[in-house]
């Protein structure tokens, strides 16, 4: 069992100098153009989902899809949840560094 | 000198306004609900109507009012078959509109803030059963508390049959409300933990840690958006022998649909929003959420 505590999960809001992508498929994520603008926010500051349908104008399940492949090549993070005096938890995202450095040889 | 307070806003407000806020920056994903159910539910019923008007036209030997055993026994399999379809399509519908609390999970558990149509489907598919056997608990099958309308000749109401029904009405609309206020949690229960039996444990947990806030948010709830169809369903039937043949037979039918469409495309939602919402706040021993995030944080 778990209590209404259990779901305040800090994850921790730093955010490294530099992140070495080594996966050329992370490449065309990062330069999608939305998910560019998305990363670039997130670089700033960490968000929610609404936080970041204010600042770009998206459909927040446009943005969602945006973050889950971010997240899936570890270009951004979940930093936070909390709940709010509403009973609303919250999820903030963050960028997992403040500048990203290619390193790939091909084929 | 005298410090100004500002007044203090009960948890009660608090679940109107704030379902509120969050249905209408939702209400897309939640009106699609509602009519994907309603179209369902009216497509499926006239497919049925479609394959009996079919069985009647390919036979045409076949009618209601034949006297031969063997057809008029056809016949009445026929009905009977639409009849358990027809049932079967109103619990779907009705489970289908319940898959609206897991709209209301995505809102307020996710925490993602918002929710999409089509989210409506994974939660019926990994629900549906659960959500169909509530039904009976929480309400939706006592969800009408009309009486047939327009019976021809209308009895008159000192008929002792016409008072027990009269006391049956008020009888479902009290069962609704205490029903309402014990089992409105295991919906977001059921949604969050995925166990039913462990839901009405979650359901009684609450009651008895905050059954004010219960019978505040869900009094008015049924003040605002049940006691408005009960008391026109009430009129229509005490008034039925003085009005019957008149504009006011019309004009309170139309008002009764009113009601009803109100109910379904505003008081659903706020329903299942309120619910979550008081499930979510109260402090009480849950268990384990069965949802667990697909994507978790990943860092190097």
């Amino acid at each position: 069992m778990s209590s209404e505590k259990d779901m305040e999960i800090d994850k921790g809001t730093s955010i490294k100098d530099e992140f070495l992508v080594t996966d050329p498929s992370a490449v065309p994520v990062m330069f999608h153009n939305k998910k560019n603008l998305i990363l670039k926010l997130l670089i700033q500051n960490e968000m929610t989902i609404i936080d970041l349908k204010h600042k770009t104008g998206m459909n927040p399940g446009t943005i969602k899809r945006h973050l889950n492949d971010l997240l899936e090549f570890n270009l951004i993070y979940i930093s936070r949840e909390q709940i709010s005096d509403y009973g609303i938890v919250m999820k903030y995202y963050i960028a997992t560094a403040k500048r990203y450095k290619f390193e790939m040889s091909w084929p | 000198m005298d410090e100004v307070k500002s007044p203090k806003v009960s948890e009660t407000q608090t679940d109107f306004r704030v379902s509120w806020q969050l249905f209408k920056s939702n209400y897309k994903a939640f009106i699609a609900t509602e009519i994907f159910a309603v179209l369902a539910f009216i497509i499926i019923n006239a497919i049925i109507i479609g394959i009996i008007v079919l069985i009647f036209y390919l036979a045409p030997n076949l009618e209601v009012a034949d006297l031969n055993p063997r057809t008029a026994s056809d016949v009445k399999i026929t009905f009977r078959m639409y009849g358990l379809i027809a049932i079967l399509a109103y619990l779907t519908m009705a489970g289908f509109l319940y898959s609206q609390y897991g709209l209301a999970y995505d809102i307020f558990s996710s925490g993602d803030m918002f929710t999409e149509f089509k989210k409506a489907f994974s939660y019926f598919k990994s629900h549906w059963w659960k959500y169909i056997l509530l039904i009976f608990v929480t309400g939706f099958g006592f969800l009408i508390p009309v009486r047939r309308i327009g019976e021809n000749p209308p009895r008159p109401i000192s008929d002792q049959a016409e008072i027990l029904s009269i006391i049956f009405m008020v009888f479902r609309v009290v069962i609704l409300f205490v029903f309402l206020v014990l089992f409105s949690a295991t919906l977001p229960s059921v949604t969050a933990q995925g166990n039913l039996k462990n839901s009405f444990v979650e359901s009684i947990r609450i009651v008895k840690k905050d059954y004010k806030r219960l019978l505040k948010s869900w009094g008015i709830y049924f003040i605002i958006f049940t006691l408005p169809i009960f008391a026109v369903s009430l009129t229509l039937t005490l008034l039925m022998p003085i009005i019957t043949g008149t504009v006011w037979v019309t004009i309170l039918i139309i008002l009764l649909i009113l009601l009803y469409a109100i109910k379904l495309f505003i008081g659903f939602p706020m329903m299942s929003l309120i619910a979550t919402r008081i499930y979510n706040t109260v402090n009480f021993e849950r268990f384990k959420p069965l949802v667990e995030e697909k994507n978790t944080s990943k860092r190097e």
